[in-house]
């Protein structure tokens, strides 16, 4: 137990070295408030809500109505377009990036020649349970516009949640989320590495009672600081598309080890800055392609086959369970399986090559 | 009396070639003991052997009474190194660098502040590494060193690149760590250095030890007139094959 607490003591202590060193290095600071800024970039661009003036609805008309609702109509400030669905499953199949489902009862047309208010039940995609009732009464007002009749939109538990084979935002956030995660490792965490072989004070740290694998560790906790900054940032913006958090939480933090130890992995063995960049090169094409595209129809089924195993691919996998429904447990078990591999296999090889540096 | 160092047959190869060539020597506690050679003689090899940083090829070797292959851990914390690069962290200050490695070794933080007086640093404490002159980053190196006090303190080239009042200010400390008990295993290319440092030298060259006694004895083994010194014995012993390239020129 003592030399359990004595080794993870070691390791707070090469980590909180590294983190204090590093925010005094201009160049570490520069690149922590670029990529903190495109994840608010990427928010903003993937915010459910409407955005450059433009709502979409899709309508489902239970009991084809009289009203008629114009394909495109302004109000309140922003460009309504409207799209027909045959039923509610074709309605909700059609929302994949829409804005508003809405469901025109079938007594709509007796309720306005009542003169009453007829209720319509909206349907939204994830979107956050506290904006619910802002965005009821945004799109209420809005319909009464273009209808030119007082109408209430209820939207309540209707937030639909995409099937995990579906594609769809979420698909475009589980591979931002990838993108966040690897830049901020691969920007920062070689350098660990890196400088203290190039300054050569990685050979004070072998003479000192911290141990290879301590030191590993240790630069590992400061990666996962980092990390935690941009990665955490992001995973809080986008909490609302997240519906299995377990998952989500699981596949963030395989993203965050994974790209510690390939971080780690790099500075380990690259000699020089000009090394760096060519094998960040490498190592964009090779980890951050495949959960790009695995999921495409198009790819030819080899390539799909040897991308879907890419262990990045095995997290987003994971991550877009996360954010969906309908994952079976094997497909679930299957990729925590290969990105818990890779994960052991990249640390693995770290703390060989730092222990070759004594052969 | 137990040796504070024991070297027998220490061999070190590189794919194939023989940097260190089975030498051995023993070092008595308290000895500031001088490890000289040309560059390339497998000075700092012998080092990184010693302080377990590198594996012996083969032979065996204990420092501080430890095996320096299957006790490495234990030896840690017995030894100090001064390296021959200035390897600290330029963005953080002296007494941070120092509390670091403090922390690593389980000791108090107040112990940084007596080693930063101790090698005169004190008032510059605060600053960044990368603002110290190599002298001072070159004491700094000695303080980190000593910072746990070691049984046995590793120098390797501790004066080189210095200017000449702060070379003597770090040879006189030194000598006061040897007058204080402690074990000093030197390496120098300043062969006066080493002769009025050390009690005992050994002179390596081709990885193999050429000559290992008191400078006395070595001067009058190897006289050649009244004035021979100790760098004319290093030359006598270590030079010959610069004789011959010169006499092939």
């Amino acid at each position: 137990m003592k030399t359990l607490l004595d080794s993870l003591y070691n390791i707070w202590i090469i980590g909180t070295k590294d983190i204090l060193d590093a925010l005094k290095n201009n160049s570490s600071r520069v690149n922590i408030i670029v990529i903190l800024l495109m994840v608010v970039f990427f928010y903003w661009l993937n915010d459910i809500r409407p955005f450059d003036k433009e709502v979409t609805v899709v309508v489902y008309d239970e009991g084809h109505t009289a009203l008629a609702i114009e394909q495109e109509k302004l109000a309140d400030g922003y460009e309504y377009s409207f799209r027909q669905a045959a039923s509610l499953q074709d309605m909700e199949q059609k929302m994949a990036n829409q804005h508003l489902g809405l469901v025109l009862p079938a007594d709509l047309d007796q309720i306005l020649a009542s003169g009453g208010t007829p209720v319509l039940d909206g349907y939204i995609f994830w979107v956050d349970r506290r904006e619910v009732t802002e965005l009821e009464v945004k799109y209420s007002q809005a319909l009464t516009e273009i209808v030119e009749h007082p109408v209430q939109v209820v939207i309540g538990d209707h937030i639909i949640i995409p099937k995990a084979s579906a594609g769809g935002r979420h698909t475009s956030i589980t591979y931002l989320m990838v993108y966040f995660v690897f830049s901020m490792s691969l920007l920062l965490v070689p350098h660990l590495m890196l400088e203290e072989r190039q300054t050569k004070t990685i050979e004070a740290l072998f003479t000192s009672p911290a141990t290879h694998g301590q030191i590993v560790l240790g630069k590992a906790l400061a990666g996962f600081f980092y990390i935690l900054i941009i990665g955490g940032l992001a995973l809080a913006l986008f909490s609302a598309y997240i519906v299995n958090w377990f998952l989500a939480l699981a596949a963030w933090m395989g993203y965050a080890l994974l790209a510690i130890g390939i971080g780690l992995l790099v500075g380990s063995f690259i000699k020089s800055m000009k090394q760096l960049g060519f094998w960040m090169l490498v190592l964009i094409l090779f980890f951050m392609i495949p959960p790009l595209f695995y999921t495409s129809p198009n790819l030819k089924a080899g390539i799909r086959v040897m991308f879907t195993w890419a262990p990045t691919s095995a997290l987003a996998s994971l991550f877009r369970f996360g954010c969906s429904t309908g994952a079976t447990a094997e497909q679930i078990l299957s990729n925590l399986a290969v990105a818990s591999i890779s994960i052991v296999i990249v640390f693995g090889l770290v703390i060989w090559i730092l222990r070759r540096s004594d052969r | 009396m137990k040796k504070a160092i024991e070297v027998y047959n220490l061999t070190r190869k590189y794919d194939g070639l023989c940097a260190v060539d089975g030498i051995s020597f023993n070092v008595e506690p308290g000895e500031i003991f001088g490890f000289l050679g040309p560059n390339g003689a497998g000075k700092t090899t012998t080092i990184r052997m010693l302080t377990g940083q590198l594996l012996p090829t083969s032979g065996t070797a204990k420092v501080a009474g430890y095996d320096i292959v299957r006790e490495r851990q234990m030896l840690k914390p017995k030894i100090g190194v001064v390296f021959d690069s200035q390897n600290l962290y330029e963005r953080m200050s002296a007494r941070e660098n120092l509390i670091f490695y403090a922390r690593l070794y389980r000791i108090g933080k107040s112990r940084a502040d007596e080693v930063l007086a101790q090698v005169g640093l004190t008032e510059r404490a605060s600053d960044r590494v990368m603002k110290y002159s190599n002298g001072m980053k070159q004491r700094l190196l000695i303080a980190r060193g000593l910072l746990h006090q070691p049984q046995i303190l590793f120098l390797d080239e501790p004066t080189r690149g210095l200017d000449a009042h702060i070379a003597r200010d770090i040879r006189k400390l030194v000598s006061d760590l040897a007058i204080a008990g402690m074990t000093i295993f030197l390496t120098t290319h300043y062969i006066e250095e080493a002769d009025q440092l050390c009690q005992r030298v050994a002179f390596i060259d081709q990885g193999k030890i050429a000559a290992l006694d008191t400078p006395e004895r070595l001067k009058a083994e190897y006289r050649q007139d009244n004035g021979t010194t100790l760098e004319d014995v290093f030359i006598q012993l270590t030079g010959s094959d610069l004789r011959r390239d010169s006499e092939a020129l």
